[in-house]
C-alpha cells in the first residue's frame, strides 16, 4: 500500500475486502488500496479479475443486497455472501463506512456506471432516466428536470432528451448512462469498462467526456490505451487480489507483469525496450 | 412479431387516454349489438371508416391483422352456432359470419388506435389512466426491455441455425426450449443488474417515481 | 388460446370482464400482504417481456399444428401466483392493445383463462407437489404438472365460455373438442415449461424461488386447504376426461338431434317459438362421434401419462449432473455472464 496517508481522509479506501460468489468460489481475496481526491486511477486485470465485483462494493450493492428483485429475500446470487460484515466495514468513502446505514449517502457521492447501457436506461425517455437520480435524493420535479437537463447538455445529448432510450446509437445510450450518474452529483464515479464496444469516434468522445471530469475515478478496464490517456495510476488486480499498484507508464511497460496478468503492453510504449521514463 | 416500430406512430392530436377509452367504450358496444342486427353493425363500422379516414390509417394494415384472426374467428364462430339461437334466423354459416363481421369492426378499431398512437404512447395513456401499480411498473419495464429481449432472441435464434445441421424433429424441439429458457435466464440477470444500476442511483426498492414528463416523448 | 373479439356474447364478455376484474383485485390485495415482500417490479417486468418473447417462437405440437409457451405457470414459479397474474394480465394486454392478438373485450375471459386459471390455479398444482417432492426433482414434477392441467383446465373454461355465448346444450361436444385439441397443446406447453426450468434450475437454481416467501404457503392450515383445492383441481381435468365415458355422452347431442327430427317437420314459424332455437340444416352425424369420445379419453391419458415420464427423465437428468454448470460465472455487471449461459445450455448434452 503505496498510497496510504493516515493524515487524511482518501476519497476511497479499501481494506482487508473478501468476498465470495454464492458457489462459494472466490472473488475478492483481501483487497486494499486506497485513491486520493481527484485522482484518477485505472482498474486492470484479466477477466473474471473480481473487478465489476470490486466496483460494486464502492456503492454498497454488494454485499448484503436483499434478495435480487426476486424479493423473496433469495441470496442474491450473483452477490454472493461476503465475509466483511463480521470484522466491520471494509469499504470506506471520504472516510465514511460503506454501511446499510449510510447507503442513501455512499449512493449520493459514489456514481458507478455499468458496462451495458440498457442495464442501466430503464425509463422510457432519457430524460426521465437522467432525472430518476435525482428524484431518488428528494429533488422536486421540476428541479430533478433542470438537472436533468443540465447533465443532458454537458455529454451533448440535450436535443434527445425525449427519445426513447431504445431507439439511441449505442454510443448515445453510453452518454446518456453517464448523464444519469452525473444527475447524482457524485464525488467519486466507479466506471465499469467505459469504452467496450464503442467506435473509434464514439470512443474518442467518451474518452474527451471522462477526461473533463473533476470527480475522483476509478475506471475498470481492458482498454490500455485510454488508460494511458486517462490515468496516470494504475492498479492490476487478479484473482481477487491487488497484484501491482502504480504509476501506469511504469506497469503497463513492464511485460511481464502485463503478461502474466493476461495483460499486454500497449502499442505505445512497445518501441523501447524498458518502458519506464517514456512519455 | 408485427413490428410496431417499422410503421412511425401518426401521433394524432387527440390525447392517447381519449383515445383509448373511445376505443374501449366503441368495441364493448360493438361486442353488446345482437348478431345479425346488420344495420347498426354498419352503422359502427361507417364511424370506424371515417375515424379510419381523419387519422390516415392505411386499409391494408387492418386487413393484413384482420385476414391473420379470421381463420381463428370463423372456427370459434362454428363452434358457438353450434346451438346459438340466432342460429333459426341465420343459419349456422351465417351465425359464423356475422361473428366474423362483428370481430373485423372490433379489430379494425384495435389496429386504428395502435396504429394511429404507437407502444410507447397507449402504454403511457394507460398509465396516467390509473392502473394499479404492480401493472404499471410491469408494463413500464416490459415495454422497455421487449426489444432488448426480442432482439437477443432473434440473435440466439440466428446463431442457433447457424450452428445446427438439421433442427427437426425432437432434437429441435428441444434445443428451441433450451435457448427460451437460456433467454429467460438472460432476462432475469438482466434484471438483477438493472435494479442494481437503480439501487446504485439511490432508489429505496419501492414505488417508481412517476413519469416527470408525461406525453412529450419522441422516437 | 387467445380468444378474439366479438366471439363471445355480451352477456359472457362483461360477465368474464366482471370476474377477471375481481381477481386482480383479489391479487392486488394479497400482493400488499405477501410476507417476503412482493416480487420486484423490474423482475416483473423482465419476465412479461420474456414470456412475450418466447410466445413469438413456435414448437411444432402436432403435424400442422405449432403452438407456444403460454407462460402461466412459469410466471407463477418465478414470481409466485400473484406477480405470475400480473406479468400475464401485462401480457395479454399488450397483445390485445398492440397486436388484436386476443380481443380487447375479451381480455376478461382470457385473463380468467390464462392468468387466473394458469398462473393462480396452476400455481396451487406446482406448490401442493412441491411440496411433497424435494429439490429440483419438486420444481420441474409440480411445474410441469401444472402446465398441463391449467392448460386443460384454461381450455374447459374456454369450452364454458364459448357455450354460454351460444347454447348450453352444445357444452359436451364443444368441451370434448377443445380438449382433444388442447391435450396436445398441454404437453406441449408442460415440456416447454420444463425445458425453460431445467436451464434456470442448471445456470442459476437461486433464482427459483422458495416456497414459503410467495405468500400461499405458509401455515398448516392453509396447506391443508390449498391441498384440498390442488386435489379439486386435479380430480376436475380427471373428470373432464372421464367424464365423457362416465356420462351418456351422446345425451347432449342426440337431444339436438330430436331437434333436427321437429324442425323437418315443423315451419319456420314453430321453429322460432321454441325456448331454444333449434338448428335447421345440421346433421348430427358428425364422423364418427364415439371416437371423439375415445379420442378425448386417450388425448387424457396419452397426455398425462408423456407429462409425467418427461418430467421424471428431466428431473433425472438434472439430479444426475447437478453441478455441470452451476460453476458458471455469475453475472456481476457486465456480458460475460450471457455468454456462461449461453455455454451451459449446451453444456446440457
Amino acid at each position: 500500500m503505496t498510497n496510504e496517508r493516515p493524515e487524511a481522509n482518501p476519497a476511497v479506501r479499501v481494506s482487508g475486502l473478501v468476498f465470495h460468489y454464492a458457489d462459494g468460489r472466490p472473488a475478492l481475496r483481501g483487497v486494499e488500496m486506497a485513491i486520493e481526491s481527484g485522482e484518477s486511477v485505472a482498474l486492470i486485470g484479466p477477466n473474471g479479475a473480481g473487478k465489476s465485483t470490486l466496483l460494486w462494493h464502492l456503492n454498497g450493492l454488494l454485499p448484503g443486497r436483499r434478495g435480487l428483485g426476486l424479493g423473496h429475500g433469495h441470496g442474491p446470487n450473483a452477490v454472493g455472501v461476503g465475509s466483511t460484515s463480521a470484522d466491520g466495514p471494509c469499504v470506506w468513502i471520504d472516510g465514511l463506512p460503506v454501511t446499510p446505514k449510510n447507503y442513501r449517502e455512499i449512493r449520493r457521492r459514489v456514481g458507478l456506471l455499468f458496462q451495458d447501457p440498457d442495464d442501466q436506461l430503464f425509463s422510457p425517455t432519457v430524460l426521465e432516466d437522467v432525472a430518476f437520480g435525482p428524484r431518488n435524493q428528494g429533488l422536486p420535479a421540476a428541479e430533478a428536470e433542470r438537472m436533468a437537463r443540465d447533465c443532458l447538455e454537458r455529454v451533448d445529448l440535450a436535443d434527445a432528451a425525449d427519445r426513447v432510450p431504445h431507439h439511441l446509437s449505442f454510443g448515445e445510450r453510453k452518454r446518456a448512462c453517464l448523464a444519469g450518474v452525473l444527475a447524482c452529483g457524485p464525488s467519486v464515479l466507479a466506471l465499469d469498462e467505459p469504452t467496450a464496444n464503442l467506435d473509434p469516434r464514439a470512443r474518442r468522445r467518451f474518452i474527451e467526456l471522462i477526461g473533463g471530469l473533476s470527480a475522483t475515478r476509478l475506471i475498470a478496464t481492458h482498454d490500455l490505451e485510454m488508460v494511458l490517456d486517462l490515468c496516470p495510476r494504475s492498479i492490476v488486480l487478479d484473482r481477487g487480489l491487488v497484484v501491482a499498484d502504480g504509476p501506469s507508464m511504469e506497469l503497463l511497460a513492464d511485460a511481464r507483469l502485463m503478461e502474466s496478468h493476461g495483460l499486454e503492453v500497449p502499442y505505445r510504449l512497445r518501441e523501447c525496450d524498458v518502458g519506464p521514463g517514456r512519455s | 412479431m408485427p413490428s410496431t416500430d417499422s410503421i412511425a406512430p401518426l401521433r394524432p392530436r387527440i390525447d392517447a387516454r381519449i383515445a383509448l377509452l373511445t376505443t374501449l367504450v366503441f368495441a364493448v358496444s360493438v361486442a353488446l349489438i345482437p348478431l345479425g342486427q346488420w344495420r347498426a353493425l354498419g352503422v359502427a363500422a361507417l364511424a370506424l371508416a371515417a375515424a379510419g379516414g381523419y387519422l390516415g390509417v392505411a386499409p391494408e394494415v387492418w386487413m393484413r391483422r384482420w385476414l391473420g384472426l379470421s381463420l381463428l374467428v370463423g372456427m370459434l364462430g362454428l363452434l358457438v352456432g353450434l346451438g346459438h339461437p340466432a342460429r333459426a334466423e341465420l343459419g349456422w354459416a351465417g351465425v359464423a359470419a356475422a361473428i366474423a363481421a362483428k370481430n373485423a369492426v372490433m379489430v379494425g378499431a384495435v389496429v386504428l388506435l395502435s396504429t394511429a398512437y404507437g407502444i410507447d404512447a397507449l402504454l403511457d395513456a394507460l398509465r396516467r389512466l390509473g392502473l394499479p401499480a404492480p401493472l404499471v411498473s410491469t408494463l413500464a419495464f416490459m415495454e422497455r426491455y421487449l426489444h432488448v429481449l426480442a432482439d437477443e432472441r432473434d440473435r440466439m435464434l440466428l446463431a442457433r441455425r447457424a450452428r445446427s445441421v438439421r433442427s427437426g424433429g425432437w432434437r429441435g424441439w428441444l434445443d428451441r426450449g433450451r435457448l427460451l429458457g437460456a433467454l429467460f435466464v438472460r432476462a432475469l440477470e438482466r434484471g438483477e443488474r438493472i435494479e442494481a444500476a437503480m439501487v446504485a442511483r439511490g432508489w429505496d426498492g419501492q414505488d417508481l417515481p412517476p413519469p416527470s414528463a408525461p406525453g412529450r416523448r419522441r422516437s | 388460446m387467445h380468444l378474439p373479439d366479438a366471439v363471445l356474447s355480451g352477456p359472457v364478455t362483461l360477465a368474464a370482464g366482471a370476474f377477471a376484474l375481481g381477481g386482480l383485485g383479489y391479487a392486488l390485495r394479497r400482493w400488499n400482504s405477501a410476507p417476503g415482500g412482493p416480487p420486484s417490479p423490474v423482475v416483473m417486468g423482465m419476465t412479461a417481456a420474456f414470456v412475450f418473447a418466447a410466445q413469438m417462437v413456435n414448437f411444432p405440437v402436432l403435424p400442422g399444428v405449432s403452438g407456444h409457451l403460454l407462460g402461466g405457470v412459469l410466471a407463477a414459479v418465478m414470481l409466485g401466483p400473484w406477480g405470475g397474474a400480473f406479468v400475464l394480465a401485462a401480457v395479454l394486454m399488450v397483445q390485445a392493445l398492440l397486436f388484436a392478438d386476443g380481443g380487447v373485450t375479451a381480455l376478461g375471459a382470457n385473463y380468467l383463462n390464462m392468468g387466473m386459471i394458469g398462473a393462480g390455479v396452476g400455481y396451487l398444482v406446482y406448490a401442493s407437489l412441491r411440496r411433497r417432492i424435494a429439490g429440483p426433482r419438486g420444481v420441474i414434477v409440480g411445474a410441469m404438472a401444472a402446465a398441463w392441467v391449467s392448460v386443460l383446465l384454461s381450455a374447459g373454461a374456454c369450452a364454458l365460455e364459448l357455450t354460454a355465448s351460444g347454447n348450453w346444450q352444445s357444452f359436451l361436444p364443444v368441451l370434448g373438442w377443445m380438449l382433444l385439441v388442447h391435450a396436445a397443446i398441454g404437453v406441449g406447453e408442460a415440456l416447454i415449461t420444463g425445458v425453460v426450468l431445467q436451464t434456470v434450475l442448471r445456470v442459476r437454481p437461486d433464482l427459483i424461488p422458495e416456497l414459503d416467501s410467495t405468500g400461499l404457503a405458509s401455515g398448516n392450515h392453509a396447506a391443508i386447504r390449498q391441498t384440498g383445492l390442488a386435489g379439486l383441481a386435479v380430480a376436475l381435468s380427471v373428470a373432464m376426461f372421464l367424464g365423457p365415458l362416465a356420462w351418456d355422452w351422446p345425451d347432449g347431442l342426440e337431444w339436438v338431434g330430436s331437434r333436427v327430427g321437429v324442425i323437418e317437420e315443423t315451419d319456420g314459424e314453430q321453429a322460432l317459438s321454441q325456448p331454444v332455437a333449434p338448428m335447421p340444416d345440421y346433421q348430427l352425424r358428425l364422423p364418427g362421434i364415439d371416437s371423439l369420445k375415445m379420442a378425448t379419453a386417450a388425448a387424457g391419458a396419452v397426455g398425462t401419462l408423456v407429462v409425467f415420464a418427461a418430467a421424471s427423465v428431466m428431473a433425472r437428468s438434472l439430479e444426475r449432473r447437478p453441478r455441470l454448470v452451476v460453476a458458471a460465472a455469475p453475472a456481476v455487471g457486465n456480458g460475460s455472464g450471457a455468454s456462461t449461459i449461453e455455454a451451459g445450455a449446451h453444456a446440457i448434452d
